[in-house]
């Protein structure tokens, strides 16, 4: 009886997998597993990869991003993530000096000119006019929502004046909104006097052309109309207005301005639904749980291979690795520390050593610090049990703590088989055209030099009193944890006053000590919105920037003296050996600043089964790109 | 009995308002900034989010009965406002999750309760017996066993090697046919709506995607129940009325089933209430494990990044939960044992 058994079990063991063989599981469809959660599906809300990655294959953009190929065959690195490289997609042409399409006044001001494609059908069935591009981008700059992506029109339209449709509206009526707080409470008169001053940026001229104009010269305006970023998806006005959205109007804008106060995606009339151009319609999405394509057999170009795209959250590891191991998907999300479980395994391409378009994780200091009811630094004072509001004001304390960081240890142990590279900021190594491959502006470990910065800080009397002071990180994040471990054990490691605590804590007390000026050192990243250096100097070297603007006072008060004047000017021409100089120039200052530590990062990789072919690869895509896609074995 | 079931569900707001006033109270403990976090998940957003208009806008330093008051004000008007940790409204969310942990409620409170009982009573019979030591053996390893381990042993096992039992609700073609127009989306339960568009290749489809949960649940579930059962039988069986019964010459199986186990299952009945109400209200582990997307991921997910809507939305269902399934437990002993009177 007992042989019996045993017998059936390894039958049926056998037969499992002869099953699995070469046979192509599910030919007419692609199931990606992940563990992100799309918020939203309205182009103009989005502000995050997991949506903006649905939108990317639903919806089009003016331009397109050339990308390379990543199957199992295939390693083509053929991406370009430069201006003069992009390539038409609603716009049949790309604008540029040459062909006339952008124009420069003496003014400073320049003129984008689109000439929109015709014969392009949404998957409603509307068909693509230049007022719908118009449309698109007044709808989008009139809602503006709080913590959205429209300050990447505003800033470049309002020649870097303005970054938020409030300050438009203070500006042109002379009153004080609240930070737009008071834009609902707006008269149609007062609605009207705003309308006259947005309508005029985007426009669609007597040739059908659409055109925007800029206040002064955005070199990157280009680039963050492109394929990847979901704020340049083109809408169809028609539909948006049978969807309940803005109707147009010059008097009635208000009243869809920053819906759910950027807090409840669902206050947006396109919240859950889609219809795009793009070689996918949007057939069902079910928020943290999936979302599902259907091809296009209306596209413009030639339809995709693959009929159906099914997009699935699985958060637990073990599962994704199961299905995926079983072939019951075909691309799957893997964070590095697993990438030992699916690397060799049979079925499975893993593809490493791609590039990356990032800053995560760097490392920011504090200074001045909030002392008050800060638990982080001890007394708060001089003495070895506290630390300094001004400690990382002097920057041979700041040097001392990038020299202390284990940076090839820290590529070879930390990153595992995914491995890193070493980079300094504020510009990433990914625009090899701005970035100074100057060898002597990388802090190397060097714990000799790190003992002797530390010996000068503060004319000697960090050395003599010591320090204490917590350092966070959130909760979750291993790497983190990591970078904190090799400071604390090396820092320590200098002198026996000086006293380094690694803590985790949730991402909400994280937070809460981020904004209240009281982290002495927070480690945190930045991702590309579009592939220029001014999306990096910006949040990591401007005194109003996303990182910079939270390091305290003092650095502030650095970052507006040194580095705002520069960063502006390199947004003044369009010249790229001129902008590319100031770029090398700020990442010179940086090094000798050292307001960061710049620390390494880690290479990017793919992870798919060896039937996936013609997997498309741009370091700014948001997601998979699922047009190119289709399963064979080749 | 109508005036106690009354009374009862009086009691119910009551109830309700304490779980909830308790939530405010611990809530206080952080600061705005911390309860924000919610809305910040991603730093590319501290660019244009103004904090301080955030805490203005949703009185986050008001003081907690006016927090309380507006809250309460939005409820009564049917906003229980948005779950950030969902992407969608708590409503809705509810009206998702829910249907997902009844469904796995439903199949698994069948075999819970029907098993434990039964393995308690055999247990209780055949006393000190190879039998009782067995059934207890294996009832008390499942207890042993945390459910993510049995779970990812299954999983493994009837999946990994075997491939019989995927993890989530439906396979690839059932899930088309759930979505199509002609599927009929009844309750949003999946066997259930199967049934009802008598559509037996989802129904089926979605049976074998129950097993494993099902079992695993059952499993580590059973042990209690066995125990609760097999005590009390033990006692039962040594009553004077049930040697009466013996005495009178009745069959053993008539002592057992109709004179000792209706008077043994009192006690076993409040465990299994308060089991099915569990189950109810959500499965963290095994919901995670066998990616079913229900409640009790959901709220899991709403505490760790302190999603205080959707917390409290939870809450209010809970609190409705606990308190209904006290009350059917006191039903079902009047209706068990007649010298139980609801008064």
């Amino acid at each position: 009886m007992k042989k019996i058994w045993l017998l059936s079990l390894a039958l049926v063991l056998v037969l499992s997998a002869f099953a699995l063989g070469q046979e192509i599981k599910n030919p007419d469809t692609i199931v990606r597993i992940e563990y992100g959660t799309v918020n939203t599906l309205d182009p103009a809300y989005s502000y995050d990869t997991a949506s903006g990655a649905v939108i990317f294959n639903v919806y089009e953009n003016l331009v397109s991003w050339p990308y390379g190929v990543v199957d199992a065959d295939t390693t083509d690195l053929g991406y370009s993530l430069a201006t003069a490289d992009l390539l038409p997609m609603l716009s049949d042409v790309v604008p540029s000096v040459d062909n006339g399409m952008i124009v420069s006044y003496p003014d400073g001001s320049a003129a984008y000119q689109f000439h929109i494609r015709k014969g392009v059908k949404f998957h409603a069935g509307g068909t693509l006019t230049p007022e719908d591009v118009e449309y698109t981008f007044e709808r989008a700059i009139l809602q503006d929502r709080d913590g959205g992506p429209i300050w990447m029109y505003i800033e470049p339209l309002s020649g870097q004046k303005y970054w938020r449709l409030y300050q438009i509206v203070e500006n042109v009526l002379g009153i004080d909104t609240e930070k737009g707080a008071k834009i609902k409470d707006l008269t149609p008169e007062q609605q009207v006097q705003v309308y006259a001053a947005i309508d005029p940026l985007v426009e669609v001229t007597a040739t059908g052309d659409v055109v925007f104009h800029l206040d002064a010269p955005y070199p990157p305006f280009l680039t963050i109309l492109a394929h990847s970023g979901a704020w340049g998806a083109i809408l169809d006005k028609e539909w948006v207005i049978e969807q309940g959205g803005w109707d147009g109007a010059a008097d009635t804008w208000a009243a869809w301005y920053n819906p759910g106060g950027g807090q409840a995606a669902e206050e947006s009339e396109l919240y859950d639904v889609a219809n795009g151009t793009g070689p996918y319609m949007l057939s069902h999405w079910d928020p943290g749980v999936e979302v599902v394509y259907e091809r296009f057999d209306g596209y413009w170009r030639d339809p995709a291979a693959i009929k159906t795209v099914v997009n699935k959250k699985i958060q637990e590891w073990s599962d994704r690795l199961l299905l995926f191991g079983r072939g019951d998907a075909d691309i799957c999300s893997v964070d590095p520390q697993y990438l030992p479980q699916v690397m060799g395994q049979p079925g499975i391409v893993t593809t490493l050593n791609l590039p990356t378009l990032g800053l995560n994780p760097a490392g920011f200091f504090t200074s001045d610090l909030v002392i008050e009811g800060n638990d982080l630094v001890g007394s708060g004072t001089w003495g070895e049990d506290g630390l300094p509001s001004e400690f990382f004001n002097d920057i041979h304390a700041r040097k001392a703590f990038a020299y202390a960081f284990e940076y090839e240890t820290f590529i070879e142990d930390v990153l595992g088989v995914a491995g890193g590279y070493r980079t300094h900021g504020p510009v990433p190594k990914a625009f090899g055209w701005a970035y100074d491959d100057d060898p002597a502006i990388y802090y190397n470990y060097d714990m000799e030099k790190a003992t002797t910065e530390m010996k000068l800080a503060h004319d000697g009397k960090v050395w003599e009193t010591g320090f204490t002071f917590v350092l966070l990180y959130n909760e979750g994040n291993q790497t983190r944890r990591v970078i904190a471990e090799i400071l604390e054990k090396n820092i320590e490691s200098m002198n026996p006053k000086f006293h380094i605590d690694v803590r985790g804590v949730p991402w909400a007390s994280y937070l809460d000590m981020l904004l209240s000026t009281k982290l002495p050192l927070f480690v945190i990243g930045w991702l590309a919105d579009f592939p220029d250096p001014h999306n990096f100097a910006v949040p990591f070297a401007q005194s109003s920037g996303t990182f910079s603007g939270w390091q305290g006072d003092s650095m502030i008060a650095m970052f507006a003296e040194k580095y705002d004047p520069l960063i502006t000017a390199a947004m003044a021409t369009s010249v790229q050996s001129e902008r590319a100089a100031i770029y090398k120039q700020i990442e010179q200052m940086s090094y000798e600043d050292c307001y960061d530590i710049w620390l390494p990062q880690v290479n990017g990789f793919r992870v798919q089964r060896d039937w996936i072919q013609g997997y498309a690869f741009n370091p700014i895509f948001p997601g998979v790109y699922y047009y190119s896609v289709y399963k064979a074995y080749e | 009995m109508l005036a106690y079931i009354i009374r009862r569900l009086l009691i119910l707001p009551v109830v309700v308002l304490g779980c909830i006033i308790l939530v405010f109270c611990v809530m206080q403990l952080l600061t705005p900034y911390q309860r924000l976090s919610v809305y910040c998940s991603n730093p590319a957003e501290l660019k244009n989010v103004d904090f301080e208009i955030l805490i203005e806008r949703y009185g986050l330093n008001d003081p907690i009965y006016k927090q309380f008051a507006d809250w309460f004000w939005e409820v009564i008007h049917g906003e229980l406002g948005w779950s950030e940790s969902a992407a969608r409204p708590v409503t809705g969310a509810f009206m998702r999750f829910m249907p997902v942990s009844a469904e796995l409620a439903l199949w698994s409170a069948l075999p819970i309760i029907l098993g434990g009982i039964w393995l308690g009573s055999l247990s209780a019979v055949k006393h000190n017996k190879p039998l009782d030591h067995i059934t207890r053996i294996f009832a008390i390893t499942g207890w042993s066993l945390p459910t993510f381990v049995a779970g990812l042993l299954g999983l493994f096992l009837f999946y990994g090697i075997l491939g019989w039992f995927p993890p989530g609700q439906l396979g690839l073609g059932a899930s088309a046919i759930v979505r199509s127009s002609q599927f009929v989306n009844y309750t949003g339960i999946i066997t259930l709506d199967a049934v009802l568009n008598w559509n037996w290749y989802v129904f089926g489809d979605a049976l074998r995607h129950l097993v494993l949960p099902v079992f695993t649940l059952a499993y580590v579930s059973w042990a209690l129940l066995l125990r609760v059962t097999r005590a009390s039988m033990l006692e039962t069986l040594r009553q004077d009325y049930v040697t009466t019964a013996r005495a009178k010459g009745l069959e053993e199986k008539v002592v057992i089933k109709k004179h000792a186990l209706r008077n043994a299952l009192i006690p076993t009945i409040t465990i299994a209430g308060v089991t099915v109400a569990f189950l109810f209200n959500g499965l963290v582990i095994t919901e995670t494990i066998f990616d079913f997307h229900g409640l009790g991921r959901w709220a899991a997910r709403a505490a760790q990044t302190f999603d205080l809507p959707a917390l409290l939305g939870y809450l209010l269902f809970n609190g409705v939960l606990i308190v209904l399934a006290n009350l059917i437990v006191d039903v079902m002993y009047a209706y068990i044992d007649p010298r139980v009177r609801l008064e």
